[in-house]
């Protein structure tokens, strides 16, 4: 009797214990995404003007104004997933704007006629040594043929 | 001799005729006034004295004269009319009507002053104040008559035609804010970054130690307006309708925000505003 009370006890504060960690895991997932840097940004891909070509347009807004603002890195897949390209964000190729609040800017990839792409954005915003940034994913397009 | 006071007041009751002492009852009885009891008492009974000196048994048959009266004058068709013929009775009605009217006129009149009074100088101090009251009472064209809330105020005044001028210049379909908290000045020169398919346009404003920023996003084309996404933190969202307008507000870490879509334009009001300062510059876009 004596026994079987300890192995009560002992799986009542296991399913105890698992409850209390599982909460802590739900309550972290909660948190909020707020931004100390980043405010707000969109991004589409659209059919370019020449064969093969797809355009991705973006709008990236700091909270204020920003060392830098804009686009960090754009990665463009195939719809299959494959990456086709990866490019680093600069003020010299239009990705990042300097000393300003928000950047609207676009980027243009020459790929196959016909092919589906789809383009992943780091939206990204730094000032005063400090940084933040956020993924964004668009929607497939098809190049023209 | 009279020998008390109510005698004494009443004596020139005596010196008038019977037919004066009836005007006199006749016309206390169409007098609106309350009449002088005692006076009419006195009047009763100097006619009733009067009566018995004459022909002390020639008083009326108060049984007969009730019979008279059930029989010639309390009938359905008497109902409403005046138990005496009276002289142009409308006329004496209508001016006792009129007095009635005029009374209580003549106690509203002074009251009605003194609150137009308190009222205009209440309205003058708040001007040497500062609230614009005059300023914001009415405007009207030809075609349309509004009211407006600060757009006196030549400091918002300047900043709206700063940030009006360029929102023509991009072609966007909403008008710039009239009202801006009060010391606010552009931060610097208004950001425009332009594309074929859109433009953005970007005004920071500072006030005292505090920043907040107008942002339109102008697109041309329907089918080239990305999905915009917007940070925030746990708050609620609140919608808050305005000049037909539904703008979300929100809050992300220190700084409040508030967003509204439609067709091709996306508005954004963000930085250290309190909740009820963003609602006056979004109650002040006009329709």
């Amino acid at each position: 009797m004596c026994r079987a009370k300890k192995l009560t006890l002992m799986f009542v504060t296991l399913v105890f214990l698992i409850a209390s960690l599982c909460q802590s895991a739900s309550a972290i997932e909660l948190s909020p995404r707020a931004s100390l840097y980043l405010n707000g940004y969109g991004a589409g891909i659209y059919p370019g003007t020449s064969k093969g070509s797809v355009r991705i347009d973006f709008t990236v807004t700091a909270t204020t104004y920003s060392d830098y603002v804009g686009v960090s890195e754009l990665i463009i897949y195939k719809s299959s997933g494959t990456r086709v390209a990866t490019i680093t964000g600069t003020v010299a190729n239009g990705l990042l704007r300097e000393d300003d609040a928000v950047h609207l800017g676009h980027y243009t990839y020459y790929g196959e006629p016909g092919g589906k792409y789809y383009a992943k954005l780091t939206m990204y915003a730094e000032r005063d040594g400090g940084s933040d940034s956020r993924e964004y994913l668009t929607t497939t397009c098809t190049a023209p043929s | 001799m009279p020998t008390d006071g109510r005698t004494q007041t009443y004596g020139f009751l005596d010196q008038l005729s019977t037919e004066q002492l009836l005007n006199l009852l006749r016309a206390d009885f169409d007098s609106s006034e309350d009449g002088d009891d005692e006076q009419i008492f006195q009047i009763l009974e100097v006619i009733e004295k009067r009566e018995r000196e004459r022909a002390p048994d020639s008083l009326p048959d108060a049984a007969q004269a009730w019979e008279d009266f059930q029989t010639y004058f309390n009938t359905p068709d008497g109902t409403g009319r005046s138990l005496y013929p009276m002289r142009d009775s409308a006329g004496k009605s209508a001016a006792g009507t009129a007095r009635r009217r005029r009374r209580p006129l003549k106690r509203l009149l002074p009251l009605s002053a003194t609150v137009a009074a308190l009222t205009v100088s209440c309205m003058v101090t708040a001007q040497a104040i500062g609230f614009d009251i005059f300023g914001a009472l009415a405007q009207w064209t030809a075609e349309t008559f509004r009211f407006e809330m600060g757009a006196a105020d030549p400091a918002s005044e300047a900043l709206r035609q700063a940030v009006q001028g360029t929102f023509d210049e991009c072609g966007v379909m909403i008008p710039a804010p009239i009202w801006y908290p009060e010391g606010s000045m552009l931060a610097r020169d208004i950001s425009v970054s332009k594309d074929t398919e859109a433009s953005v346009i970007l005004c920071g404003f500072t006030c005292g130690d505090q920043s907040f920023f107008i942002e339109v996003q102008q697109y041309y084309q329907n089918d080239r307006i990305p999905s915009y996404t917007l940070e925030k933190d746990a708050a609620e969202v609140e919608e808050y309708s305005s000049n037909g307008r539904l703008f979300y507000i929100m809050s992300n870490l220190s700084s409040s925000c508030a967003v509204y879509s439609s067709d091709q334009t996306i508005m954004v009001i963000s930085g250290d505003l309190s909740l009820e300062t963003l609602k006056q510059i979004i109650d002040s876009i006009g329709e």
